[in-house]
């Protein structure tokens, strides 16, 4: 029999691994971080009120400022936390009101799918880029990203991926 | 009524309230925020109660004082159910027939209804094309101290309008039918309804401040003659308008609606004298 000590690089080789993983994008931190929602029919202070218990009683949300003249529903949403967009646009929904056009802020895991460049969130959600420009499609590599887009309104695609117009793009 | 019956009748009210605020478990907000006797549109969101206290007052051979309360909830966001039962502090001597609050039922009837809201438009920030259908039973719960008698009965009414920030306009009309009880029952009541609001500029703060808005309110009624068991009570029914203004005020979870009707037209058969002024306070509260 061998002598524990001679498996002691293989432990420190999986608990590097263990490290690494813990701090990719998929992992805590890595998920919807803002959600700036455009809100079209809400035109009282009860409505406004309303939306806005709505939006703080979904778990990993932390701040909520809902506007009335700018007809806006924004939200800060936990880095641990799995919220997803559709959960905050159901709310308006159920509110009475319409959820339009939303800029987000996520962190995700950059790929290629399909020919086309998506970030993909922990919670199953994903934001697929559309119309980048060459200089940016070149500077674009797999891996960690923190991106900021807007959403069009609309339900997610069956996979639960969104159509997302990229405003700024960097490493996560 | 003695100021003794008054306060007789006072546990009752408070019983209602405590009522609803037990009936009202982790919910949330928004809902009917419109004029407080005309139509209106708007429905609560899904799973949302609101409840409304409201005394109301109509004249005709003396003043007629009434407290209702209200409950409603959101089953989605285009259907809510409604529950409002009435409570009687002083009575006009002569009958009225008038629901005062379109949206309630009534001087002297409970009423369960439900208000359906099958189209809505968003066309921007603030804005909503929207129509509601309302459908309610009503029950008498307020002996009536003169004419028929009256058994319970349906009321009926559609709703169509604008919202927005600054403007809102509703137009509808309704209908409200009591059954025959021992062989009579109260003359049918038609009505159209058409509402104005405006949200002057220093009104318009954004949320969390105070929201106010100021409505004109018009309401026509056509009034059929009472029945009892021999024919039709000759001295009932008719035709009337009232326009009038409302302030209603908004902050959070609370609203405030204070409105009065004035008569402009009235038109009896042989009535002993015309309806006079309609006074609304309507507190309102959203869980």
């Amino acid at each position: 029999m061998k002598h524990p000590l001679v498996y002691l690089p293989r432990y420190v080789v999986l608990l590097l691994l263990l490290g690494a993983s813990a701090s990719t994008p998929t992992s805590a931190g890595a998920q919807l971080l803002e959600v700036k929602q455009t809100v079209f029919g809400m035109d009282c202070a009860p409505c406004a009120y309303g939306l806005e218990k709505r939006l703080r009683n979904i778990e990993g949300v932390q701040e909520v400022r809902v506007s009335l003249d700018e007809g806006l529903a924004a939200t800060e949403l936990a880095r641990n936390g799995r919220v997803r967009l559709n959960t905050i646009r159901e709310a308006i929904r159920e509110s009475g009101f319409s959820a339009e056009d939303a800029v987000i802020r996520a962190r995700g895991t950059l790929r290629q799918e399909n020919g086309r460049w998506t970030l993909v969130l922990p919670s199953g959600e994903h934001f697929v880029l559309g119309q980048l420009s060459d200089s940016v499609r070149r500077s674009l590599k797999p891996g960690p990203a923190a991106i900021t887009g807007r959403v069009a309104k609309g339900d997610p695609d069956e996979r639960g991926g969104y159509r997302l117009e990229l405003i700024t793009i960097g490493a996560s | 009524m003695t100021t003794t019956q008054r306060l007789r009748d006072a546990p009752f009210i408070l019983t209602l309230a405590l009522l609803t605020a037990a009936l009202a478990p982790a919910a949330w907000a928004q809902g009917g925020h419109g004029p407080v006797f005309g139509l209106a549109t708007p429905t609560l969101p899904q799973g949302a109660w609101n409840a409304d206290l409201t005394v109301m007052s109509a004249a005709r051979s003396g003043r007629a004082w009434m407290v209702s309360e209200t409950i409603r909830y959101g089953l989605t966001p285009d259907l809510q159910l409604n529950l409002s039962v009435p409570q009687r502090l002083e009575r006009a001597g002569a009958p009225l027939r008038t629901r005062i609050g379109t949206m309630m039922g009534g001087m002297g009837t409970a009423e369960l209804s439900v208000f359906w809201r099958p189209h809505v438009q968003y066309p921007g920030v603030g804005k909503r094309f929207e129509s509601t259908l309302m459908l309610g039973a009503l029950y008498p719960v307020v002996p009536r101290p003169v004419g028929a008698d009256v058994g319970p009965g349906f009321h009926a009414a559609a709703v169509t309008g604008y919202a927005s920030r600054t403007i809102y306009a509703w137009a509808g009309a309704g209908f409200q039918r009591h059954f025959e009880k021992n062989g009579g029952r109260p003359g049918d009541l038609r009505y159209l309804s058409a509402v104005f609001a405006w949200r002057p500029p220093i009104f318009q703060g954004d949320y969390p401040k105070p929201d106010w808005r100021i409505f004109v309110e018009s309401l026509a009624e056509f009034i059929g003659p009472d029945r009892v068991q021999d024919g039709s009570v000759e001295a009932s029914g008719g035709r009337q308008l009232f326009v009038g203004p409302t302030l209603l005020g908004l902050y959070r979870r609370w609203g405030l609606g204070v409105g009065v009707l004035l008569p402009v037209y009235q038109k009896h058969r042989d009535l002993p004298a015309d309806e006079g002024a309609r006074y609304v306070a309507n507190l309102s509260y959203w869980f």
